[in-house]
C-alpha cells in the first residue's frame, strides 16, 4: 500500500482496547473533509452513540492529523474530537508539541480508539505495530513521573510523542486534560476524562516511515516561500517576543483582563504578573513544536522550598496568557512566581488551566458568599492566597470529598447544587477565556462549536471594531469560525494564520498532488462548520433559553458595561441565521 | 509642555522609542504627532489610552496626560 503524501485517501487506524485489536482502513471517502478538525469530526459523527454517557466505554476518541502537517512550515496540531464529559455535546481539542509528526511518521492520518481496557493500559503506536501495555504501576503517577517511566522504558527519543493523563483524567474530571510531551495539551473540554473511563493512562506513538513527496523540488521551493513568510515578516513575531503574555498588560489599560472572578476588568497588579515581568524575572527559555521556527513556548523557572534548610529544588512550566489570567487575575494572584506555582499544580494533576481557574474562582466567591463552607473547601479560599488553591487543585483531582466532586463536573453542575449561577464565568456551558472584551467575544464563545474563544476570535472583532454593529458583529463570528475550520481541518497552527491565506494553502496542497480550488476550500469550511452543528444537534445540544451568567453584565469591558438584552438579541439573530443556513446546507446533501 | 509615556515593548522592532518616560510636547500636539515623534508606525497601534481612557488619533494632548501606546491583544 502506497503511502506516499497526497494520496487520496484518509488512512485510518481503529484501536479497540476492549479486545486489543486494531485494524486499519484506507478511507477514501473521508479524503474530501482532508483532515484534521474535519476528518476528526466526521469520524466522530459515524462512530459517536448518541443516548450513551460521554464517558461509556463505546464512546470514541479520535486524533487526526492533515496533508501539509510536519511538512510545511507551522503545520503543527493534532486535532482531537470526541463527546465531551464536559459540555454533554461535541468535543474538540487541538495540540501540538511532537505529535502530528509522530503520527505522520507512524503513517496514519487519523486514529480511532473505542472501548475500556480491563486493567490500566498504555498504548505504543508505531508504523511497525500496536501494543497494550500494562499501566498499572503507572496508574496514580502524575504527568511528569508518567511521562519520565515512559521515557525510560520505550524507545525512540526525539521521534516519540508521549500523551498521558494525570489523577484528574484518571478520576474523571470533567476538565482535565491530555498532557502532550510536557508542555502542550489537550486542553479543553475533558478529553483526560474520556482517557481515564478507557483506562487508557498513555499513548507513546512514534515511527521512521519514508513518506515520499512527489515533486520535491516544487515542494521545497513553497515551502521556502511560506518559511520566509513565518521568519523574515512580522506575522508571527509578537508570539516569540513576549508570546501571548504580552496580552496582560493590554487588556488590562482596556478594561477587558478579568480579575477576582470577574468583579474587576483591570488588575491593580496587573504589571506585577505581565508578560514583560515574566519575561525579566522568570523567562529561561522558548521552545517550538516540530516543524515551527518560532518558538511560542514561553518556559518560565521558580525556586520551591520543598523542605526546612534551605532545600530548594528549580522547577520550568510554561506559561501564556490564558494561563496567566485563570491562575493569576483572575484568582488575584499577585506575583509571577505564585502563578507558575499554581501552573504547575495544573499541570501535574493534568487539568485544563481555564477552567481550573474560573472553577476556583468561582469557589472563591461562593465561600464568601455562604453557598458553600470551610468544611466543603477544606481550603481557606480567598483571592490572592496562593497556597490555598494549591490545595484546592489537589483535592479536585483527587475529588477528596462531596463539594469537590461535584465541582470536577465543572461549574454547569455545581450552581445547580450549590446556586452562585449569576456569577459563574459560563459561556455555552464552558468557563471564559481571558478576554472581556465586549459583546463579539460573550458571543462568539457561546456559540462556538468547542465554545473556546479560538473558534471564532470574537475578542478580536471588539478590539478592532470602530463601533461595534450587530450584523456585522454575526458575520464576523460565522465567517470566521467557517475561514477557521479550514485552518484547523489542515491543522494548521492557529497563530499562522496570516501567513496561511487561501491562495497559501492552495499553493501547498497542489505541490503535493492535492489540486484543490478556492471552491473547493470553501465547501470544505461550510461542511465542517454544518458537520460539527449537526454533531451538536443530535447530542441535544441547543441554545433556546439560554442564559449569560449576569456578572458579565455587572463588570465593564473595553465599549463600558455590556446590555443584557442586546447580548441576548445578538443570540437570537446569530441562531436564526445559522438555522437557515444549515436548512439550506442539510438540504444540499 | 511635559507629559508621560509609556510604549508597549512590542514596537522595539520598528524602531520605535519604548518603555517608560517623560516627554516635552509642544502645545497643541495630538496623538497621531506623538506616534511620529515616537516612531511608532500608526497602523501598528492597537489602542492609544490617556488618562485610563482610550482615545483616537486625533485627541490633542494637555500638559502631564499620562499615554499609554499598545498594539491590541491576539489570539492563545
Amino acid at each position: 500500500m502506497s503511502k506516499m503524501i497526497g494520496k487520496d485517501f484518509i488512512r485510518v487506524l481503529y484501536i479497540d482496547l476492549t479486545s486489543q485489536k486494531a485494524d486499519i482502513q484506507e478511507r477514501k471517502d473521508l479524503y474530501k473533509y482532508l483532515g484534521g478538525a474535519g476528518v476528526a469530526a466526521k469520524l466522530l459523527e459515524e462512530n459517536m452513540k448518541k443516548d450513551v454517557d460521554p464517558l461509556h466505554e463505546s464512546q470514541p476518541l479520535i486524533i487526526s492529523i492533515g496533508p501539509l502537517s510536519t511538512i510545511f512550515p507551522v503545520v503543527t496540531k493534532a486535532v482531537a474530537t470526541f463527546v465531551s464529559p464536559h459540555t454533554g455535546e461535541y468535543g474538540e481539542s487541538h495540540a501540538g508539541g511532537r505529535l502530528a509528526m509522530a503520527i505522520r511518521n507512524a503513517g496514519y492520518d487519523a486514529i480511532v480508539i473505542t472501548g475500556k481496557a480491563q486493567k490500566p493500559t498504555y498504548l505504543v503506536v508505531t508504523d511497525k505495530n500496536i501494543e497494550f501495555k500494562d499501566a498499572r504501576a503507572m496508574w496514580g503517577l502524575d504527568i511528569e513521573e508518567t511521562g519520565r517511566v515512559i521515557r525510560e522504558r520505550e524507545p525512540g527519543p526525539g521521534k516519540r510523542s508521549i500523551i498521558r493523563i494525570g489523577k484528574a483524567g484518571e478520576n474523571l474530571v470533567t476538565y482535565s486534560c491530555v498532557n502532550v510531551d510536557t508542555y502542550r495539551h489537550f486542553g479543553r473540554l475533558g478529553i483526560g476524562a474520556v482517557f481515564g473511563s478507557k483506562n487508557l493512562k498513555a499513548i507513546m506513538i512514534m515511527g521512521e516511515e519514508d513518506l515520499p513527496i512527489a515533486s520535491l523540488k516544487e515542494y521545497f521551493k513553497t515551502y521556502q516561500e511560506i518559511y520566509k513568510k513565518v521568519t523574515q515578516t512580522d506575522a508571527m513575531a509578537k508570539y516569540h517576543e513576549l508570546g501571548t503574555p504580552m496580552n496582560i498588560k493590554v487588556l488590562n489599560s482596556i478594561n477587558s483582563l478579568p480579575t477576582k472572578n470577574l468583579l474587576q476588568s483591570n488588575f491593580e497588579y496587573a504589571d506585577d504578573i505581565s508578560g514583560e515581568t515574566f519575561a525579566e524575572k522568570n523567562l529561561v527559555r522558548k521552545v517550538s513544536c516540530v516543524g515551527c521556527p518560532i518558538g511560542c513556548i514561553h518556559i518560565g523557572q521558580f525556586r520551591r522550598e520543598f523542605d526546612k534548610g534551605y532545600e530548594y529544588e528549580s522547577i520550568a512550566v510554561s506559561y501564556d496568557h490564558e494561563l496567566i489570567y485563570a491562575l493569576g487575575s483572575l484568582l488575584g494572584i499577585k506575583t509571577t512566581d505564585e502563578v507558575l506555582q499554581i501552573i504547575d499544580e495544573v499541570e501535574l494533576a493534568g487539568l485544563d488551566a481555564i477552567s481550573t481557574g474560573v472553577v476556583l474562582a468561582w469557589a472563591t466567591e461562593a465561600l464568601k458568599k455562604g453557598l458553600i463552607s470551610r468544611e466543603d473547601t477544606l481550603a481557606d479560599l480567598e483571592f490572592g492566597n496562593t497556597m490555598e488553591y494549591v490545595k484546592a487543585i489537589d483535592n479536585i483531582a483527587e475529588r477528596v470529598n462531596e463539594f469537590y466532586y461535584t465541582i470536577g463536573k465543572g461549574l454547569k453542575e455545581a450552581v445547580k447544587k450549590y446556586g452562585g449561577e449569576e456569577f459563574a464565568l459560563l459561556y455555552g456551558g464552558n468557563e471564559m477565556a481571558g478576554y472581556h472584551t465586549g459583546y463579539a467575544f460573550a458571543l462568539g464563545q457561546t456559540v462556538g462549536a468547542r465554545h473556546s474563544h479560538l473558534d471564532n476570535a470574537g475578542y478580536s472583532y471588539d478590539q478592532s471594531a470602530k463601533e461595534l454593529k450587530d450584523e456585522e458583529i454575526i458575520d464576523y463570528v460565522i465567517n470566521e469560525e467557517k475561514e477557521r475550520a479550514v485552518l484547523t481541518s489542515l491543522c494548521i497552527c492557529l497563530f499562522a494564520r496570516k501567513v496561511y491565506d487561501r491562495a497559501t494553502i492552495l499553493k501547498a496542497l497542489n505541490v503535493i498532488g492535492i489540486n484543490w480550488t478556492n471552491d473547493d476550500l470553501t465547501r470544505l469550511a461550510n461542511d465542517v462548520f454544518f458537520t460539527k452543528l449537526k454533531i451538536k444537534k443530535e447530542l441535544g445540544y441547543s441554545l433556546e433559553n439560554y442564559k449569560f451568567p449576569k456578572r458579565i453584565f455587572e463588570t465593564p469591558t473595553m465599549w463600558g458595561k455590556m446590555d443584557e438584552e442586546r447580548l441576548n438579541r445578538l443570540l437570537k439573530m446569530y441562531i436564526e441565521r445559522v438555522e437557515k443556513e444549515y436548512e439550506d446546507w442539510s438540504r444540499g446533501k | 509642555m511635559k507629559i508621560g509615556v509609556e510604549v508597549n515593548n512590542f514596537f522595539s522592532r520598528y524602531g520605535s522609542r519604548i518603555g517608560k518616560m517623560e516627554i516635552e510636547i509642544d502645545q497643541n500636539t495630538n496623538v497621531e504627532k506623538l506616534l511620529e515623534n515616537l516612531n511608532i508606525p500608526k497602523d501598528k497601534v492597537g489602542f492609544v489610552i490617556v488618562n485610563q481612557k482610550r482615545v483616537d488619533f486625533d485627541y490633542v494632548l494637555s500638559e502631564n496626560d499620562s499615554v499609554y501606546i499598545t498594539p491590541y491583544a491576539t489570539g492563545g
